[in-house]
């Protein structure tokens, strides 16, 4: 990819994200999840760039998410996103990018998910008190499912730029 | 890939294990309002049926012995000065009678004319004149209650009961003996009035707390006791009372002179095997004072913690190595 | 790279796995809760630590206001005449109830309370 296309990527796909991340925030609040619990579909954008550009990229765009969550809602809230977003992403690229690597994407986008989950129940735990752990088993069974989601959706975009760059 | 199966199967096992093991002593808790109180009990290892038994015949009690449902036989029996009573019932009236006589009269569960006066339950109690107490007294005296033939008790003088100073231990009772018959660890707690069968599934006794009768934070405990089995119960100046003129008119009545009775003690707490005598003998030594509840204690194989207003606490020998003590109060044992 | 491969299949078994033993080892360590009930039945749950700073949730249930923040539960108002239950004041420890037993409505805190009943 030639350096202008990487920027040209960069930059649409972090617009992608932030504007997911915002749309996912107007979601209300589910029943056995913490409030604030959302799909994470912004994940995909984040996943798409460590493989397709680099971890670094990709990590660049989980912070521009964070100071959006900081100017739009609160201080709270980037910490969490900026836990669960660089956790995520880094074992997400991690399992994208290896040589001989044997998850399919939906075990990635689960693991992403879990990673994620995992990561921010602790940062709201150091902020509130341990009480909030209560709420892991239900966020664990949730990541199944929209890593699932995310997951499925990745292939599906990893197959039709794939199909793109062959032409 | 060979690992796979045998991995699975290791999975499988520790998401059914944890269910295996955690379902068979589980805690049940279950909570409804009788007696004029806040029922809890809570069973190890029992089904829901065993919840619900209890329930409604901790109810049905409560529809046969509360004066202040009008239905109730004992309403009826207020009323017409006589009724007849279900077997359960007119033992208990008769073991309830003969033990005010033993007290000497001092407990007494025909004192509704007196309690209706005082209306201690009511929003807004007064101090009944002179006169109407007198008068009220003259309609009371458990003398005037009858047992007759074929479950009957009548009322002589237009007496009238108010068993208010025994339901919740006797709800206690009926609650214990279901997680007996079913052979299950379980407690029930009906408004202060505690049950308890066996020891729990981890081979711990239950703990009960005594309420510190000096703080106005009714989870405030002073003292516990370890119980693997019993009732216990607890009467107290400090629960149903109001202060007018400076003076501070508190629920236990002394049938004698009409008035709350006049001692040092705010509240006594009594352990036995029997829910209906702890509640009974909880107020009758409340009444009689720590000297003359001695004798009481003896015959009724009870044990008891007496707090006095200066917050000296006196102990029964029996309970020395059951109870424990949070706070620094001055206590001696009898 | 493949959509779903036999491992996936794995990993998710694996996090199942780790939410139930989560889940079942838990209730011991579960914290501060504020269980409101009517007439027997819990009718709604308040987590302290799902609260925000200055959150306070309101419940009207049959008459009676309660309200729940950060620090404790408390009866802010109710319909019945003794008012005991506005009386109690706030609660915050495992083990306290406010109730307004005229309305049969009470809020009680759960969490890790060390005594299986109160006499007194």
């Amino acid at each position: 990819m030639k350096k202008t296309q990487k920027i040209t990527l960069n930059a649409l796909l972090a617009a992608l994200a932030v504007s997911i991340s915002a749309a996912e925030g107007l979601l209300p609040a589910f029943a056995f999840m913490p409030p604030g619990a959302k799909p994470g579909l912004s994940n995909i954008v984040t996943m798409y760039a460590s493989k397709t550009l680099s971890v670094y990229n990709a990590l660049v765009i989980v912070v521009l998410k964070a100071f959006f969550a900081l100017f739009t809602r609160s201080a709270t809230a980037f910490c969490m996103s900026l836990a669960g977003g660089v956790i995520s992403t880094l074992v997400t690229a991690y399992l994208l990018n290896r040589k001989n690597g044997r998850l399919g994407c939906i075990g990635i986008g689960v693991l992403g998910a879990a990673a994620h989950n995992t990561a921010q129940i602790a940062v709201a735990a150091l902020i509130t008190n341990s009480g909030i752990f209560y709420y892991l088993p239900f966020l664990l069974i949730a990541s199944i499912v929209t890593g699932s989601i995310t997951g499925s959706i990745l292939h599906l975009t990893f197959s039709f730029t794939e199909k793109r760059s062959t032409e | 890939m060979n690992l796979k199966k045998p991995v699975i199967l290791i999975l499988l096992l520790l998401l059914v294990l944890p269910l295996y093991g955690c379902g068979q002593n589980r805690a049940k808790t279950d909570r409804f309002y009788a007696m004029g109180s806040l029922v809890s009990q809570t069973v190890y290892g029992a089904d829901d049926a065993l919840l619900q038994s209890v329930e409604s015949d901790i109810l049905r009690a409560e529809n046969i012995l509360s004066h202040k449902i009008e239905s109730s036989q004992i309403s009826l029996l207020n009323k017409e000065k006589t009724a007849i009573f279900d077997d359960d019932i007119y033992d208990m009236l008769k073991k309830a009678a003969a033990f005010c006589a033993d007290t000497g009269g001092a407990f007494d569960i025909s004192l509704y004319s007196l309690t209706a006066l005082w209306g201690f339950d009511s929003d807004h109690p007064t101090v009944p004149k002179a006169e109407r107490i007198r008068e009220a007294l003259n309609r009371t005296g458990y003398q005037n209650i009858v047992f007759g033939e074929h479950n009957t008790v009548s009322l002589k003088n237009n007496t009238s009961l108010d068993l208010g100073a025994l339901g919740k231990g006797y709800a206690c009772d009926i609650a214990v003996k279901f997680y007996r018959e079913a052979g299950v660890s379980g407690i029930v707690n009906v408004g202060g009035s505690i049950g308890v069968n066996s020891k729990k599934p981890n081979g711990e006794p239950f703990v009960v707390g005594i309420r510190d009768p000096f703080s106005t934070d009714p989870s405030d405990v002073f003292a516990s006791i370890a119980l693997a089995a019993g009732f216990v119960s607890t009467s107290g100046s400090y629960e149903k009372r109001f202060e007018t003129d400076g003076i501070l008119y508190h629920h236990i009545l002394d049938a004698k002179t009409g008035y709350p009775v006049e001692t040092d003690l705010i509240s006594v707490t009594i352990v036995c095997d029997s829910g209906l005598y702890s509640d009974m003998l909880s107020t009758a030594c409340f009444i009689l004072g720590i000297e003359n509840s001695k004798p009481l204690l003896e015959k009724y194989n009870a044990q008891a913690i007496f707090i006095k207003k200066d917050k000296s606490v006196t102990v029964t020998e029996g309970l020395r190595a059951a109870i424990s003590f949070y706070k620094d109060y001055e206590v001696h044992y009898i | 790279m493949k959509i779903l491969k036999q491992r996936d299949i794995l990993v998710l078994a694996c996090v199942l796995a780790v939410a139930a033993l989560l889940y079942f080892c838990m209730p011991n360590k579960k914290g501060s809760i504020a269980e409101i009930e009517y007439d027997g039945n819990r009718v709604a749950e308040v987590h302290f630590a799902a609260l925000g700073e200055n959150e306070v949730k309101t419940f009207e249930i049959n008459g009676v206001t309660i309200k729940i923040d950060r620090e404790g539960a408390h009866v802010a108002a109710s319909v019945c005449k003794g008012q005991v239950c506005v009386h109690t004041g706030k609660i915050s420890k495992a083990g306290q109830t406010a109730v307004c037993l005229p309305q049969r409505v009470s809020v009680r805190i759960t969490g890790n309370a060390p005594f299986d009943g109160i006499t007194g």
